[in-house]
């Protein structure tokens, strides 16, 4: 996008979303700005070292006290101003640029970061269906006697607006010790403090980590999109569409969810069925009716 | 050392726009109208953000913009003030978006700063109910970025909406809003004498050849002998200059002059667009003569408001004049002429002057050279405006919307908001941050991100630093969309981040466009379905026998029970991912549709 130098009209007062994203970029190309610093000879003995900035941008004040901060920083430029015939003046990137390229990890480091992350997912399950009473403690005294329990992190539900079973992350010591869980809990049901439903068990996706990192290879280029362009229209049928799929996900979690509801009713009238028959029997037992009844008729229930 | 290096390669584009003056004791500041960094015009009055280290940049508007002698750019900013430094004095809630104007005089009115510190532009709009205030339309409320109708003074501390008549020693016109008309009316921006000195118009040079030429054809041509005063030849060459010039747009005087002319100028222009080589030639010729009369044109303006003439009417009885005893043809022919002797003879011209004068002739030579150059300058800048025209073609328009959007490389951003010593847990912290009123719930992301990819598109899209963290997906998740907790540092940050995703349109590399909202989602406790007690009737060995965890053996109820919820978690899991393959398949169809993907 290229503009009239002289136009000030189109230049204008208003900052349109253009105008923004090319503040924008303007802004990410002037990030690599450098600061004049004055270094007394006197003060420093290597040239290298900076004194202070020369200039920085006064803030507008909000209180007396601020304002007395903002008459001392201009004091203090022109002490700094006063003093330059005995300065030399050096050029020092900022710290954003020095940072910048600290924090910039080289590709190796990335790259081998992500692959020790990828090692990590392997001998990683993923464990669902967990009762609310489950503990790591209760995890590790379980699993240990399949192996060694490293690391057990809980799932949050942050999203779903309906009660869901607990999810978490239990990480093992090694890439076979995680099949073998994964293998056993599938063959047979696995309870684990909560009967009669199973804990299930996975193994772990890149996508269930909160805190993966990034990767090492991947460019991202987001396009913003003018009221004016063509696929503007497009982007609002795709956001209008994604908010009613993301309703229809959550109906059907809901659905899912109720049926589950009435598994867990019908379980427990059976349950509370039969607990009532052996209550009726061991009464009978107890009171001696049974004995009564065996020797009116002459049966014997004893095993003798 | 390691970061010493030659900035030059870094340093962006910069270009200083129309100046306005000159000022300071020795007159050596030069006052500016508008300059350009790497294709962004920035203008006086124009709104921008200025550099902060210690969070969100500061609003300020332009007030002054000068270089000083020793080629430092400088910018004089009027402040804005948000409502979260306001914090002890406001009253009642501020509006969304909504800013304040500092009045008053004191520390926090107005600062004099680098030009660096400039980091873009932003638009900030006044909706104070006022008959100096052109009201705002729908449109520019909506595409804000800040608004304001009230102001703060930061001598007595107080909030009102009472706007004075000069801000910094600027009509308050300027901070309001302008229409386009306002664009192009000349500051009274007063300079600040204790730093900068007054600020002085450039002098008209003393010798200049053509009003005395054109004086010397009109005394041929027995035109009314003039006064020898330097105004009257201002005045004769401001409308010769008014019949040269193709744009007929400009003063009542200029429009007078023109209707007599209305034919030879199209014609003229004619000729100019028919013979391009040529034509260049002489046009840049007669483009020489604007520079000059607009430097005449400043002083003879300043001379007559200092005499108290009625300039109108004097320039118009000049006009009639000229009209009547000098045809248009023919002094547009002399000045062909001329232009054509000086542009074949300036080579030889100048070197016998050099070889039989001497010191004398080689400082006209140079004042010679001088104007020419400055000429050239300002030529340059008027053929821009000629090529203005072109520009608006439907095809142009077109091309022009097409290419407004914008294609963002996302860079990585700085970590220095990371804190290594003292890490809350997540949970605590996005509650904090719902409380706080900084938690921003961004969906429609690639399931793939990751959670530093996500601060990264926050900060190149919008420029805010902010602390994402990607939802884990878990069973009941929609794996064809992402989703991410951000906590941004300021509330209003959090809002700017909202109204900007939700209003604009970001589109991600696989087609997704970004959505948000605010706050977090209540969700219940865990489910307790499917772990039915039984404790009532089973003895202290058997409960800790399920307690201890165990797989169930068949022929029992348990394992009929846990039969049953597997069946039922299979089904579930198969109805989920046909649902999931559907809208999948409809996302994948509705973004065939997108053009430049």
């Amino acid at each position: 996008m290229t503009r009239h130098f002289f136009d000030r009209a189109s230049a204008g007062h208003k900052s349109t979303e253009a105008n923004y994203l090319i503040e924008s970029r303007t802004q990410i190309e002037r990030s690599k700005k450098y600061f004049w610093i004055y270094v007394s000879p006197a003060s420093s003995p290597r040239l290298g070292h900076a004194k202070f900035p020369h200039f920085s941008v006064s803030p507008p004040a909000t209180s007396i006290a601020a304002g007395a901060a903002a008459s001392e920083r201009r004091s203090a430029g022109q002490r700094g101003s006063g003093s330059s015939s005995f300065c030399l003046r050096l050029r020092v990137y900022s710290p954003h640029r020095a940072l910048r390229a600290n924090m910039a990890a080289p590709p190796e480091d990335a790259r081998n970061a992500y692959n020790e992350f990828l090692e990590k997912v392997k001998r990683t399950i993923f464990l669902d269906n967990l009762s609310p009473q489950v503990t790591e403690a209760v995890v590790k005294k379980a699993l240990g006697q399949f192996g060694n329990v490293v690391k057990f992190e809980s799932i949050p539900n942050l999203t779903i607006p309906y009660p869901i079973p607990q999810a978490a992350l239990v990480e093992m010591e090694n890439e076979k010790q995680a099949k073998g869980i994964v293998a056993e809990l599938t063959s047979y049901p696995f309870m684990m403090s909560g009967m009669p439903r199973p804990v299930r068990a996975k193994p772990a996706k890149i996508e269930m980590f909160a805190d993966r990192p990034a990767l090492p290879d991947r460019k991202i280029q987001v396009r913003c999109v003018e009221t004016s362009d063509p696929d503007f229209n497009v982007a609002n049928e795709l956001k209008l569409l994604y908010k009613r799929q993301n309703a229809n996900h959550l109906a059907m979690v809901k659905h899912l969810l109720d049926e589950e509801e009435k598994i867990h009713k019908k379980q427990e009238e059976t349950l509370q069925g039969n607990y009532k028959k052996y209550e009726q029997i061991e009464k009978l037992m107890v009171e001696g009716t049974s004995a009564r009844l065996a020797r009116q008729y002459g049966l014997r229930l004893d095993d003798d | 050392m390691d970061h010493l290096e030659d900035p030059s390669n870094d340093a962006p584009r910069f270009q200083w726009g129309k100046k306005r003056g000159v000022g300071g004791a020795k007159r050596n500041f030069l006052f500016y109208e508008s300059f350009m960094i790497d294709n962004i015009i920035y203008s006086l009055y124009d709104s921008i953000y200025a550099y902060n280290e210690l969070g969100e940049p500061h609003i300020g508007k332009i007030v002054k913009l000068w270089q000083q002698p020793d080629n430092k750019r400088k910018v004089k900013l009027v402040w804005f003030f948000r409502p979260n430094e306001l914090n002890n004095y406001l009253e009642d809630t501020p509006l969304e978006k909504e800013i304040f104007l500092a009045t008053g005089e004191g520390a926090g009115l107005c600062n004099i700063n680098p030009l660096e510190v400039i980091v873009g532009k932003c638009s900030v709009i006044c909706t104070l109910r006022d008959e100096r205030n052109p009201q705002p339309s729908n449109y520019e409320l909506e595409t804000a970025d800040y608004i304001f109708y009230r102001t703060f003074n930061v001598q007595s501390f107080t909030i009102s909406e009472n706007f004075d008549e000069k801000i910094a020693g600027v009509e308050v016109k300027y901070f309001l809003n302008h229409k386009e008309d306002q664009l192009d009316s000349k500051t009274e921006v007063k300079a600040d004498t204790d730093k900068v000195g007054p600020l002085i118009p450039i002098p008209l040079s003393t010798s200049m050849p053509d009003p005395l030429r054109i004086l010397e054809n009109a005394e041929n041509n027995s035109i009314k002998p003039a006064a020898t005063s330097f105004k009257k030849a201002a005045d004769i060459v401001s409308k010769l200059s008014g019949q040269c010039l193709p744009d007929k747009r400009g003063s009542p005087k200029m429009e007078i002059t023109s209707e007599g002319g209305n034919v030879e100028d199209d014609s003229v222009y004619d000729k100019n667009i028919s013979h391009s080589g040529l034509v260049d030639g002489k046009y840049l010729k007669k483009m020489n003569i604007p520079a000059q009369v607009m430097n005449a044109t400043r002083l003879n303006k300043n001379e007559v408001e200092s005499n108290g003439c009625n300039s109108s009417s004097h320039l118009r009885k000049e006009s009639s004049e000229m009209r009547s005893d000098a045809p248009v043809d023919k002094i547009l022919k002399r000045m062909d002429t001329n232009a054509s002797k000086e542009a074949m003879s300036h080579p030889s011209f100048q070197k016998p002057k050099m070889e039989s004068n001497g010191a004398g002739s080689s400082k006209e030579i140079l004042h010679l050279h001088k104007n020419l150059s400055e000429n050239r300058n300002l030529v340059d800048g008027k053929t821009k405006i000629v090529d203005g025209p072109e520009k608006k073609s439907p095809l142009l328009a077109m091309t022009k919307k097409h290419s407004d959007t914008e294609v963002l490389q996302v860079t990585r951003r700085p970590d220095v908001d990371k804190s290594k010593w003292f890490k809350m847990k997540w949970e605590d912290r996005i509650q904090k941050a719902e409380r706080e009123g900084t938690l921003v719930f961004v969906e429609n992301l690639d399931p793939s991100y990751a959670s530093s990819e996500v601060e990264d598109i926050i900060f190149t899209t919008l420029q805010l630093s902010c602390t994402a963290q990607m939802v884990p997906q878990a069973t009941f998740q929609n794996p064809n969309h992402g989703q991410a907790y951000v906590i941004f540092k300021t509330r209003d940050a959090a809002d700017l981040a909202v109204s900007k995703i939700n209003r604009g349109c970001i589109l991600l590399p696989n087609g997704s466009p970004l959505l948000c909202s605010k706050g977090l989602l209540e969700v219940p406790k865990s489910s307790i379905r499917g772990h039915l007690s039984v404790n009532k009737f089973l003895t202290r060995e058997a409960r800790m026998a399920v307690s201890t965890s165990h797989c169930s053996q068949p022929n029992t109820i348990e394992y009929e029970m846990a039969m049953e919820w597997r069946l039922s978690e299979e089904l579930a899991g198969r109805s989920l991912k046909i649902l999931h393959r559907e809208q999948a398949d409809k996302l994948k169809e509705v973004k065939k549709r997108l053009k430049s993907k």
